[in-house]
């Protein structure tokens, strides 16, 4: 009794630690543009909007050259990616900048180590380089060129008195997310075929197929699983505003409804990719799942939280990202995510699927939404039964 | 069963310590970015500010700074 009382109290505390993280986040997204534009360079003063998303600055080593000044934003794949781009009178460019964007910190370090902007100072507004996007960071780097071709649409539109040539509404789905979210929708359609009673053939059988199936298609071609940082870009909004891949937003809505009709985690089970990996390895070996004591479900459950009211305040998914999926299946990430990834490794050969049933924040959130669900039967169970006469 | 045990521990042990070299240290760059923060800048202007958003001390500055200083 006490027990459930204490995770009655973590699961309410928990709630309100990440509403104060939410709303504090969303204080710290009042920071002007004006103090972004500042920050470009240092050369720039007596900044002021001409219109909206067009600013002028004079310069401080040539006052009588002034820049035009246009912001653009696109989705990108963990929410809106903020860019800038300062011309002269004469239609040169002379900065780009990635203001603001909420994806991985790896990817758009690869994108930016590539030489993506590098041909974009110096060049003229009317014929901007021919730039093509970065492979294995896609996403990112075409919504860094879209919104630099914006910008300086936009600026070529103030300085020739004519409107703004189209530049194609925001957040459009391209027919290959459209394919990958299907996709997803018709593993979980198959997942439930074979957790369900109806399945014909051999349940072991049909989950070996579809975690072999999954694990091709969500794992390897696609590479779209979702994680924590997922989970924050449901609770912070960020989804509202556009985003290139809807994807991994996707497989979590269903994941969470599928466990909320079904009582079954069936995306962990049957169609999660890092688990199929590790629970191949230990086919290798026969071993079976460790015994997690109650201080490791606690510290995995604490880091989890951390990560999610970190990416909450900071409004930004990747500081919630510490999963070692990216460098499962993309070779893409730090060291400390290498490090972690043979751990998994070595450790698949010793226990079965160590880091679903260690430290995966996955498990954590389903734990958090089976505790709620369970605590609201309960509750209306409570209020369903007759009272019992004095 | 000891052996498990302790390979058990040791591994949540690798992965606790590797999740907070990963976070950590994020955390500590988002903290100390301060508003209006410019993650990244290519320009033609060798005074603008870098990527890392550190100030960049150019020939110009330098020689500004010691312009006071010209008897040595």
């Amino acid at each position: 009794m006490q027990k459930q009382h204490m995770e009655r109290a973590a699961a309410i505390l928990s709630l309100l630690v990440l509403i104060l993280a939410w709303a504090g986040g969303r204080a710290r997204l009042q920071e002007s543009a004006t103090a972004h534009i500042r920050n470009i360079s240092n050369t720039l003063t007596n900044i002021s909007q001409v219109s909206d998303q067009l600013y002028r600055a004079e310069q401080r080593n040539a006052p009588e050259a002034p820049l035009h000044i246009a912001l653009a934003s696109r989705p990108s794949y963990g929410g809106p990616l903020k860019v800038a781009l300062a011309a002269d009178e004469k239609g040169t460019i002379r900065h780009v900048a990635i203001l603001n964007s909420t994806d991985t910190t790896t990817y758009l370090a690869k994108v930016v180590d590539s030489g993506l902007l590098d041909p974009f100072p110096g060049s003229r507004l009317d014929t901007l380089p021919d730039v093509d996007a970065v492979s294995g960071a896609t996403i990112s780097s075409t919504a860094i060129l879209e919104g630099l071709r914006e910008a300086a649409a936009r600026i070529t539109a103030a300085r020739t008195g004519k409107p703004m040539t189209a530049q194609g509404a925001p957040g459009p789905v391209n027919t290959k997310e459209l394919i990958k979210s299907m996709v997803i929708v018709l593993l979980f359609g198959c997942a439930l075929f074979v957790a369900g009673r109806r399945f014909p053939w051999s349940k072991k059988k049909g989950r070996a197929a579809l975690l072999t199936v999954s694990t091709l298609l969500l794992g390897v071609l696609y590479s779209t699983q979702f994680s924590l940082a997922t989970v924050h870009l449901l609770i912070s909004g960020g989804w509202a505003q556009g985003l290139a891949s809807y994807a991994a937003l996707v497989c979590l809505a269903l994941a969470v409804a599928v466990f909320l009709l079904t009582r079954k985690n069936l995306y962990c089970a049957i169609l999660c990719p890092f688990g199929a990996v590790q629970e191949g390895l230990g086919r290798m070996t026969g071993c079976s799942p460790p015994r997690r004591p109650p201080w490791m479900t606690w510290s995995a459950r604490l880091v989890a939280l951390a990560a999610l009211c970190a990416a909450l305040f900071f409004r930004n998914p990747s500081q919630a990202s510490f999963e070692p999926f990216g460098m499962a299946f993309n070779f893409t990430g730090s060291d400390a995510l290498f490090a972690m990834t043979l751990a998994v490794v070595i450790g698949s050969l010793m226990v079965k699927r160590p880091w679903c049933r260690l430290f995966c924040p996955v498990t954590a959130l389903f734990d958090y939404i089976g505790f709620v669900r369970s605590q609201w039967r309960r509750r209306a169970g409570q209020d369903v039964r007759p009272k019992e006469a004095p | 069963m000891t052996f498990r045990r302790i390979a058990t521990a040791i591994l949540f042990l690798a992965f606790l310590a590797a999740s907070l070299l990963e976070l950590v240290p994020k955390w500590e760059e988002a903290a100390g970015k301060k508003a209006g923060f410019v993650l990244y800048v290519r320009s033609t202007d060798t005074q603008a500010k870098p990527e890392t958003n550190k100030k960049q001390i150019s020939l110009e500055s330098i020689l500004k700074a010691n312009e006071g200083n010209k008897d040595g």
